[in-house]
């Protein structure tokens, strides 16, 4: 039986999304499979939380696993690594800090290697999803023998950061963070040993964008994913709606790539065009962004409020129902598949699609007019295509039969593994760095105490020593070798660029462990990045990760330090690309050439340009090297470095600067690139982050008590400027001072009540509440009508009970002063008309 | 992480002889007493190290006892004493039973009593050899039983650090490594003022600074080289033609045997260690006068000479002392420990 | 099959309901077989009765028709054995320390029918050194398709191993061919451990516990029994690498539940490279290089080869 394990941080039905979904349906897919396969899931560790919902959706189906922040399978590396996991890496702004991104990798390999622990075996599939690059920590292993020798590791292709991003241009603040997510998605993608996509068009869009070669692209499989839906139907259902819809739903996550915007606009321009026109728009969907909603919310005139309604907090069930009675809008720019589209139309509902995102347009399963229809992309023709919608029917069914999984035919490890390499390689370790004799003698001492060698072969030991110290000692100056050392013997107390290029012009080991005086390197690590180095010949040179010390090498670590390997990012505006102790293949040395422009930074510089130039790199997650914790000090300033290296890349901005911004700049393969140019396309995208409004509230807060960080103190608050996104009945008191006009309310200690901004117009998505309450009219913000259904929609089993027990709230609330009394009857009057008219239950 | 026993550590094994005799026997030092470290561990059998500062809580003493019974430990050689030592004597023997054979070694010498600590420690281990929880006592210093009768007569020899790989280093011959703290017993200022009388040497490193002596002597060939751990210090060792450590009382200084493990003589007083006083090498190292710079500098003018005349000579000198010692530590240890 | 189906349901009822009901469950149920009895008929094969008849002609030799059970004389009379009357079959049935488990002493039952009528769904066990969840483990069954200790008993696999800290291949080898003399060994073990102190365990190490256990280093007591007889909170470390008391407070204290800290951590922790003390992960300078490396450094550690060499 093949053993599948999916990483994932999406699992149906504990979260929704689209990924999750699809988690959930090879699982069901896979009881009828004539071969089933072994599943398993590995969630991360903050889902610990559901662990036993979760297991207890899953008995039967797969095994669940769960990643561990303890990182107790990287033995002690995963104990500095927990700790820079909780306290960060103090001397690294977060904003430049790539550390989180690694991490995440790291803790999944860990989860990995522990969930491979539980089961008792290696897994023959091991599928992460693009997202993030997480697969990369694993991927190295795999590549440096330390793990997943019997494994296949592939990628499957829902939607990487990357190609989101490119998608919401303008949306995302560029920076090293983001750029970093680029590169390490990258890296996973083309390291994959499989990549699996669901539609040939998204991999043609995923090898273009990431400027792949036809190599890459050849290796990519695609295959029909399963799609389950929760009432039982065929592969291929007939898109008869079981009553004429006329309302129209988008039900997508509110994120700008998924143009929940292009919606709305469209929906106003339907009913500006037609405002007899029966149908009701609904936005049923949730997003992370409060901002980017509420500018979406502010998109709705007033008077059409009661037309385009926004659900945020739908239960399953009740959006089943509303998208079933309603035609299905889905306006994305990018969807790698879009699961929600096949299951809308499954179930018979109407689809209108962008003709414009890859996974609509260019596929071959939805055809416009046939079994969807499409629009060109604006909103101006989506009116027109929904106008069109509510008298036309589908001819035709979606094709949506699934392929067998690959895993039911794959590949083992051992067959797509490259073939071994008959010789290996020679090897040359050099030292450097030297400043007095009893450095040489140490560093002599220790070769000779923990030689690196494999079977046949044993590298050869090269030593520059400053011409000053051999001269201290006696002969020395005549002898070339020293125990076993190749002495080279230099002019000055800095090493060069072109005395390091002698040396390996001198050498004849095709692979080059560099040795400085001040890095401890276990022989365990040359040994395995040799044998890494022998492996793949596509591998420049291999790296890892460090542990810190105080000046003495020898004493316990202080903390870990995480090096990128080949990332652009790394590259381009820090120093972290390979440790001063990595392995390089001499030809690529060669290749890229020493300079003396570098310096003192010599090294730094050929990493970098090595990055820039192509070169592949592989980064060990493990540190076997120490290193001290102060970096030696150089001549040439980090401003200088920077802006040399930004002049380098042809980048007119000074570095460390966010790459990920600069897609059309870049040289060489580290442009995302050919995805849809924006210039083209006939409209804006749009999308804000920074809203002038954000942020508006805390500096409200006016008692010295309360800081946005204790926010269940006891505090004092403006209540004019502020709004509630309440979770509880904690709230009511400070609705009720919102709608009496009190200048301050003290909340009580504990209170579950969330501050947020109080947008520039009133959000009142519930503007036809308006005409019953004279308060709004006045201009004094929510009312407690608006308050109080707020409240119960965010949980709609309460609006009955809040109805029936108004009478007795009116009564609570007497003694509060100011209270209008006749304002709660209002209240209490339009509550019970909205919700008789709506019937809800 | 201090304070913790430490059982096998890396320092504690890598530089120690090998005998399969000695695989029943856990050597138990202080982690504190780096001396008495050292000399532990060029030792053949296992290695502990617990600590005077702290008790052994429950969770260590535990450990012990589970060590003790993993590795076959039938013998236990504690390697100086204090509280804690003389606690895990008893709860060993309570526990454990007289089939764990305990003996311990002491590292002082009477001169050393001015810190009263030492002797209560040696009323402590008479203690436990009257209840016969201890087995033996023992010392490095040669006729410790002359100062307390219940040692044992014979001498334990110390055993100089194993090199797994012989390395010939690159050596300063105008160099002398002075690796002495400040202190009266040591006797810094002496050995500088000595070695800068030699005009062979041209160069003088120093881990402690000799503090105004600037006052009395314009030395130019002073270098202090600070504090160094170990390995860093055997790699100066290495790079230079002497070790001085000439002071006014000791036992087996260790700084001799490792100055000999990387092929670099060593000054010191009188040992009074049979065999190797009178060992060619012993003859040109040990120096009879010890507070008077003029009767040292000869002995370093002829070492520094027999450098430039006849390498080898020493070479081969410091090689037999090293053999003819190894054999002649195990043998002490043998005969002392009944295996 | 209706039989079995039944009781699961009923147990299962039962279970969520209060465990008090467990027991009249089983009582109604055991009631039911014993009108069966009385009135002989087919037996379907995944009855309990079926079981208990599989697991008496296994134990006594005696040949039987599954489907015709309630016609063989002698194992009626068997049944007619009941509460502590029930008679020893095997040796990996230990009625005392069945009965010890049972809450209620009023209906007189054949042990070993009650134990096929699904007692692991009470986490009953047949023996102390006979561990249920293991067995299952190993085989691939569910507890519903054939009681631990039936499955155990018809494989009759010399190699299979009833409890985590019981390894048959290694006491076979140290007691000899000869001594077993076909007998499974863990019934070897536990009918004649003091013939021959042999040992059966690379976790467990008899002379180490027995420091502590004088009652084990003079008496006949066999120490895997005695340790796992003890409550939990009295039992002494068997391993002298591993401390169980540490272990249980900090690396498994999330999941270990009132699981032996000993067999948790053979079974659970050490395939996931966790410490079996707090001084491992200096010791053996826990290596940052792959996990399957530092499995194997705990698997050495963990030994104490002395012993298992010695015999």
């Amino acid at each position: 039986m093949v053993s599948v394990c999916f990483v994932t941080n999406e699992l149906y039905p504990l979260k929704p999304g689209g990924i999750g979904r699809l988690m959930y349906n090879f699982a069901i897919d896979n009881l009828e499979a004539p071969t089933p396969a072994d599943l398993h899931y590995l969630l991360p560790a903050d889902a610990r939380g559901e662990a036993d919902a979760i297991r207890d959706a899953y008995t039967g189906l797969a095994t669940v696993h769960f990643c561990s922040d303890e990182l107790s399978s990287l033995g002690e590396f995963g104990q500095y690594l927990r700790q820079l996991g909780e306290s960060g890496d103090p001397d690294v702004p977060r904003s430049s800090n790539l550390d989180e991104h690694f991490l995440k990798s790291l803790k999944y390999y860990s989860g990995l290697l522990a969930a491979q622990a539980t089961a008792g075996f290696d897994f023959d599939i091991i599928e992460f999803p693009d997202f993030g690059g997480w697969a990369v920590a694993a991927q190295a292993a795999k590549k440096a023998g330390l793990a997943f020798k019997n494994s296949v590791i592939s990628v499957r292709l829902h939607s990487t950061f990357g190609l989101i991003t490119l998608a919401e241009r303008y949306y995302h603040r560029p920076s090293l963070w983001l750029s970093a997510i680029w590169d390490m998605e990258r890296i996973s993608l083309q390291d994959a040993d499989l990549v699996v996509g669901h539609l040939e068009s998204i991999a043609d869009y995923n090898a273009r964008a990431y400027r792949f070669p036809q190599t890459w692209r050849s290796r990519v499989i695609t295959e029909f994913p399963p799609i389950t839906i929760d009432e039982p139907t065929g592969g291929s259902v007939r898109m008869a709606a079981r009553r004429p819809a006329q309302d129209f739903v988008f039900s997508s996550r509110l994120q700008p790539f998924k143009r929940p915007d292009t919606f709305i606009r469209a929906a106003v321009r339907m009913l500006r065009d037609d405002p007899a026109c029966p149908s009701l728009f609904h936005v049923a969907s949730y997003g992370w962004d409060q901002t980017y909603i509420q500018w979406l919310e502010s998109l709705v005139p007033v008077d059409l409020r009661l037309r385009i309604r926004f659900h945020p907090t739908l239960t399953q069930d009740e959006r089943a129902q509303l998208l079933r009675r309603s035609i299905v809008v889905i306006p994305s720019i990018y969807e790698s598949l879009c699961l929600f589209a096949y299951e809308s139309a499954m179930v018979g509902s109407k689809v209108i699609l962008n003709r414009e995102c890859a996974a609509f347009g260019s596929g071959p399963r939805w055809q416009d007019g046939v079994n969807c229809l499409m629009f060109d992309g604006n909103y101006v023709h989506l009116a027109e295509v929904m106008k069109n919608a509510l008298t036309w029917t589908a001819s035709g069914l979606v094709d949506a039969t699934p392929d067998v999984p690959y895993w039911e035919s794959h590949e083992t490890a051992a067959a797509i593994a490259s073939t071994a390499v008959a010789e290996p390689s020679r090897l040359a370790v050099l030292c450097y760095g030297f400043s007095t004799l009893a450095e040489v003698n140490r560093q002599l001492l220790r070769v000779a105490d923990r030689p690196v060698g494999r079977s046949s072969v044993d590298p050869t030991y090269h030593a520059i020593v400053p011409r000053a110290l051999l001269k201290e000692a006696s002969g020395a100056a005549r002898l070339p070798v020293v125990a076993g050392f190749q002495l080279h013997p230099i002019d000055s107390w800095e090493v060069t660029a072109d005395d390091i290029d002698a040396v390996l012009g001198q050498m004849t080991a095709e692979v080059v462990a560099f040795s400085p005086v001040d890095m401890l390197v276990d022989p365990i690590f040359i040994e395995t990045a040799w044998k890494a180095l022998d492996a793949d010949p596509a591998l420049a040179a291999v790296t890892s990760h460090t542990l810190m010390t105080g000046d003495d090498l020898d004493t316990t670590p202080l903390k870990a330090r995480l090096y990128a390997g080949g990332l652009l990012t790394a590259a381009a505006a820090t120093t972290r690309v390979c440790h001063r102790a990595s392995i390089f293949r001499r030809d690529a040395i060669k290749r890229v050439g020493l300079l003396m422009d570098g310096g003192d930074r010599w090294y730094e510089d050929l990493c970098a340009r090595m990055v820039d130039t192509g070169c592949r790199f592989l980064c060990l997650p493990a540190a076997p090297v120490r290193e001290k914790a102060v970096r030696p000090h150089s001549r040439i300033s980090d401003e200088l470095y920077f802006s040399t290296r930004a002049n380098d890349l042809g980048l007119q901005l000074e570095l460390p600067y966010p790459l990920g911004s600069l897609s059309h700049t870049l040289p060489g393969d580290f442009r995302m690139g050919d995805a849809p140019i924006p210039e083209i396309r006939p409209y804006r995208t749009v999308g804000v982050k920074s809203w002038p409004h954000a942020n508006f509230a805390r500096s409200e807060i006016t008692s010295s008590k309360g800081t946005d960080r204790d926010r269940y103190r006891d505090i004092k608050v403006r209540v004019g400027d502020l709004r509630i996104k309440n979770r509880g009945w904690d709230s009511v008191q400070f609705k009720l001072a919102v709608f009496n006009n009190l200048p301050e309310i003290s909340l009580r200690e504990q209170s579950d009540i969330i501050f947020d901004s109080w947008p520039p117009s009133r959000s009142d998505q519930w503007g036809h509440l308006v005409e019953y309450c004279p308060r709004v009219q006045e201009g004094k913000g929510q009312t407690i009508a608006e308050a109080l259904l707020e409240l119960s929609l965010e949980d709609r089993s309460r609006l009955g009970s809040l109805v029936r027990a108004l009478p007795t709230i009116v009564k609570a609330a007497e003694p509060i002063k100011g209270i209008d009394q006749g304002a709660w009857v209002h209240a209490a009057e339009a509550l019970r008309e909205h919700w008789e008219r709506d019937g809800w239950e | 992480m201090e304070n913790q026993i430490t059982f096998g550590a890396d320092r504690d094994v890598s530089v120690a002889h090998e005998d399969p005799a000695f695989d029943g026997v856990l050597h138990i030092f202080d982690s504190h007493w780096h001396g008495i470290r050292s000399a532990t561990g060029c030792l053949p059998g296992r290695k502990l190290g617990i600590s005077h500062k702290k008790h052994l809580d429950g969770g260590e003493l535990r450990h012990i006892e589970g060590l003790i019974y993993k590795w076959g430990i039938h013998t236990i050689c504690y390697q100086g004493y204090s509280n804690t030592a003389d606690e895990l004597v008893g709860i060993i023997h309570e526990s454990l039973g007289s089939e764990i054979r305990q003996f311990c070694i002491t590292h002082v010498t009477a001169t050393q009593f001015e810190n009263h600590f030492e002797m209560h420690m040696l009323g402590k281990m008479a203690a436990r050899l009257r209840e016969n929880k201890l087995r033996r006592l023992g010392s490095v210093k040669p006729g410790f039983s002359s100062v307390c009768p219940v040692f044992w007569g014979g001498t334990i020899v110390n055993l100089p650090p194993v090199l797994k790989r012989s390395v010939k280093p690159l050596r300063s011959l105008d160099t002398v490594l002075i690796p002495l703290e400040n202190s009266w017993r040591k006797n810094l200022y002496t050995n500088v003022l000595a070695a800068d009388a030699v005009p062979e040497v041209a160069r003088i490193l120093l881990v402690n600074q000799p503090s105004f002596l600037d006052e009395v002597s314009q030395s130019m060939k002073l270098r202090i080289i600070g504090f160094q751990t170990p390995s860093v210090l055997l790699g100066y060792m290495a790079s230079s033609a002497l070790v001085m450590n000439v002071t006014l009382a000791e036992c087996q200084p260790m700084s001799q045997l490792e100055a000999l493990a990387v092929g670099t003589p060593c000054l010191t007083g009188p040992l009074g260690l049979r065999g190797f006083s009178d060992h060619p090498l012993g003859r040109l190292t040990e120096v009879a006068v010890l507070d008077n710079p003029g009767e040292i500098a000869p002995k370093i003018a002829t070492l520094m000479r027999l450098w430039q005349s006849d390498p080898k000579e020493l070479a081969e000198m410091i090689a037999d002392f090293k053999e003819k010692r190894t054999a002649a530590g195990i043998a002490s240890y043998r005969e002392f420990l009944d295996i | 099959m209706a039989a079995r189906v039944r009781a699961k349901t009923r147990l299962q009822e039962a279970l969520e309901k209060d465990a008090l009901f467990v027991d009249e469950a089983l009582a109604a149920e055991q009631e039911e077989i014993e009108k069966t009895i009385l009135t002989p008929q087919k037996v379907p094969k995944g009855d309990p009765l079926a079981f208990c008849a599989r697991l008496w002609s296994v134990c006594t030799k005696q040949p039987f028709d599954p489907e015709y059970t309630t016609e063989n004389p002698e194992f009626l009379e068997f049944l007619n054995h009941k509460g502590s009357d029930t008679p020893r079959i095997t040796p990996l049935f230990d009625i005392d320390y069945y009965s010890d488990q049972l809450s209620w002493q009023n209906a007189p039952i054949n042990y070993y029918l009650h134990y096929c009528q699904g007692a692991l769904d009470v986490e009953l066990q047949p023996h102390v050194l006979f561990d249920s969840d293991y067995v299952l483990s190993q085989s691939g069954l569910s507890a519903f398709d054939c009681p631990p200790l039936l499955y155990f008993l018809e494989q009759n696999n010399p190699k299979l191993s009833p409890h985590p800290l019981f390894e048959p291949e290694l006491y076979s080898a140290a007691v000899g061919d000869d001594f077993l003399n076909g007998e499974l060994p863990i019934c070897a073990f536990i009918e004649r451990w003091a013939e021959k102190n042999a040992p059966f365990s690379s976790y467990f190490s008899r002379r180490f516990y027995s420091l502590h256990e004088p009652v084990v280093r003079y008496g006949g007591f066999n120490p895997l029994v005695h340790f796992l007889s003890a409550p939990a909170e009295r039992r002494r470390d068997p391993n002298p690498m591993f401390h169980r008391g540490w272990y249980a407070s900090t690396l498994a204290a999330d999941d270990i539940g009132l699981e032996e800290p000993l067999i948790h951590y053979i079974r659970h922790g050490l395939p996931k490279g966790l410490m079996p003390n707090p001084f491992a992960h200096t010791e053996l300078h826990a290596a940052s290089l792959g996990l399957p490396a530092l499995v194997e450094a705990l698997r050495r550690y963990l030994s104490f080869p002395v012993e298992l060499t010695a015999g």
